[in-house]
């Protein structure tokens, strides 16, 4: 299958490789994993809570060079911005960007799944926080 | 050293011997004669040529001239042998007996006489990738008109027992077809020891030209079989067509060139093999043999490295040359059939990688294989999310035993 150079960059030279404690509550964990195919992509987001910004990323992908360039890119993606602007990257975006072939397109989902389930994982528990302060408070 | 990029994939093809393309020159331009044409010098000299090839064929398998019927390789060759069976025979259904882990070659033109109102059974393997012979021998009705074993399988290497399986057959006065593809040139494959009555052959698996293999047909099985291809009669009226003349000749001389040279070289090859798999072995954990390894070709290694998948390794193993069960290699959307046959889970089947060695792989070839699978295994593992979440590598208990067992 031919593989763009931008997939062959993210595969060869991929940015943001491994993990941060996943109990810190700054850190939100997205481990997701492709219906059907089985590729697996861990996204996790280290975020300042006052500003919203994505300070840190990092992620580990199991898959085919299509699948780990997705995530290596959204990883990148993500970094220094607000999870606001982060939660408006889409599927389509990242297989445009990667040039990825219709039969790879499976991986940008997979990618965009991963940062949604990492700013959900982080929301839930900076909400699960601010719940336990206003209890404290009362 | 070694000159990059090292082809390690001769279960795809096998590079030609310049020996061969030197034999092959001469009849694709002075000797252009057609081998029918026995009326003048031209059609004698390509007849000769043809007859000759035939004896070198012939002789690599134990066989007699007569009994060689030339196509455009293995895949037309099982075609013929199991279409022409199924269309000699009056029994209607018929039954066709063979393996899941089959080429496609094989599986193919049976699912097409399945949906043609035929009976198929597509017998399984034990995770050593072996059939039960009692398994086969069940599966046999009085409608059976052939059963179709390969000798060695395209993945996994794994050799069946093929003259038992004749044995069973015959006892049953049922036909024997064996896809020889990968063994024949490679290992010693005599027909009439193993007594199967059809085996499938293509030149380009040793070191012979793309396009060109043949049907080994017994004398006693050629009323049996039908053409599938018809018009003018070639080929004893069993596969028509003007020969392939400048292949067929190479064909020869790769059969030659391989009955002089395999025994020779297998030690050599199966030594080169075991060096790959001990270097994988031990500088890495997590590696599992797909396949009996006593059952198996010399020059085959199936091994699946566990977190990672097999096309990410093979794309970032740029300068070796290897093939892999991951479907996303190929065009399937599946991962290897065969490795899932074994028992082993999807994600195994497409960690999967084939390597396959020939009699023109070097020692400094292996080690340097070695030396870049682990770097490159290694990296994807510390990609891989898989590895921190099952520190422990489960080893296989089946596969230690045949390991064990050796
Ligand atoms: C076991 C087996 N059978 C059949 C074939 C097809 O051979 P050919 O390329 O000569 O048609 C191959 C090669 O891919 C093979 O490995």
């Amino acid at each position: 299958m031919v593989q763009s150079s931008q997939v062959n960059d993210y595969f060869r030279h991929p940015r943001h490789v491994g993990s941060i404690p996943a109990d810190a509550a700054d850190v939100g964990t997205g481990r997701v994993e492709s219906p059907g195919h089985g590729d697996v992509a861990r996204l996790q987001v280290r975020v300042e809570e006052a500003t919203g910004v994505i300070q840190e990323a990092r992620f580990k992908a199991y898959g085919c060079s299509f699948a780990i360039a997705s995530a290596s890119f959204v990883a990148d993606q993500v970094m220094g911005r607000t999870l606001v602007s982060a939660l408006t990257i889409t599927a389509d975006e990242i297989g445009e960007k990667l040039s990825l072939p219709a039969t790879k397109q499976y991986c940008a989902q997979l990618a965009y799944d991963a940062i949604r389930a990492a700013i959900a994982d982080y929301e839930t528990k900076r909400d699960a926080k601010a719940h336990l302060t206003t209890e404290d408070e009362r | 050293m070694v000159t990059l990029p090292i082809y390690m994939d001769s279960h795809a093809t096998t590079r030609l011997d310049p020996r061969v393309l030197d034999a092959m020159l001469p009849y694709l331009s002075e000797h252009f004669g057609n081998p029918a044409s026995r009326t003048h010098a031209f059609g004698r000299k390509a007849a000769a040529a043809v007859d000759a090839a035939r004896c070198e064929v012939a002789a690599l398998i134990g066989a007699r001239s007569a009994e060689i019927v030339f196509t455009s390789g293995a895949t037309e060759s099982n075609n013929l042998a199991i279409k022409g069976i199924v269309a000699a025979s009056d029994l209607r259904p018929c039954h066709v007996v063979t393996v899941i882990t089959e080429h496609r070659a094989v599986l193919d033109p049976c699912r097409q006489l399945e949906s043609n109102g035929c009976d198929v059974t597509r017998l399984p393997v034990g995770p050593d990738g072996l059939i039960d012979l009692d398994e086969l021998a069940r599966a046999i009705t009085p409608r059976t008109v052939l059963v179709s074993v390969m000798v060695a399988n395209n993945e996994i290497g794994v050799c069946q027992p093929i003259a038992a399986i004749a044995e069973v057959a015959a006892a049953r006065g049922v036909m024997f077809h064996t896809d020889a593809a990968q063994a024949v040139g490679r290992v010693p494959v005599d027909v009439d020891r193993l007594r199967v009555d059809l085996a499938s052959i293509s030149a380009h698996k040793m070191h012979g030209p793309k396009g060109v293999g043949a049907l080994y047909v017994r004398r006693q099985a050629q009323a049996r079989l039908t053409s599938i291809i018809d018009g003018g009669g070639h080929e004893h009226g069993l596969r028509s067509g003007t020969l392939n003349v400048p292949g067929i000749v190479g064909f020869g001389k790769a059969a030659a060139l391989a009955s002089a040279e395999t025994n020779g070289a297998l030690s050599r090859i199966a030594s080169l093999r075991d060096r790959l798999w001990a270097g994988f072995q031990t500088r890495l954990t997590g590696v599992h043999l797909n396949g009996s390894f006593k059952h198996r070709v010399p020059h085959n290694l199936n091994v699946s490295f566990a977190h990672i998948d097999g096309q990410a390794l093979l794309t970032a193993l740029d300068d070796v040359a290897v093939s892999s069960g991951s479907a996303c290699a190929s065009a399937t959307d599946e991962p290897s059939y065969v490795v899932q046959a074994l028992g082993a889970s999807k994600q195994r089947a497409r960690a999967s990688v084939r390597f396959g060695l020939d009699r023109e792989t070097t020692e400094a070839e292996v080690d340097y294989v070695i030396d870049k699978v682990v770097r490159v295994v290694t990296r994807l593992r510390d990609l891989s999310p898989l590895s921190d979440e099952l520190s422990e590598v489960g080893r296989d208990p089946v596969v230690e035993k045949q390991l064990g067992g050796r």
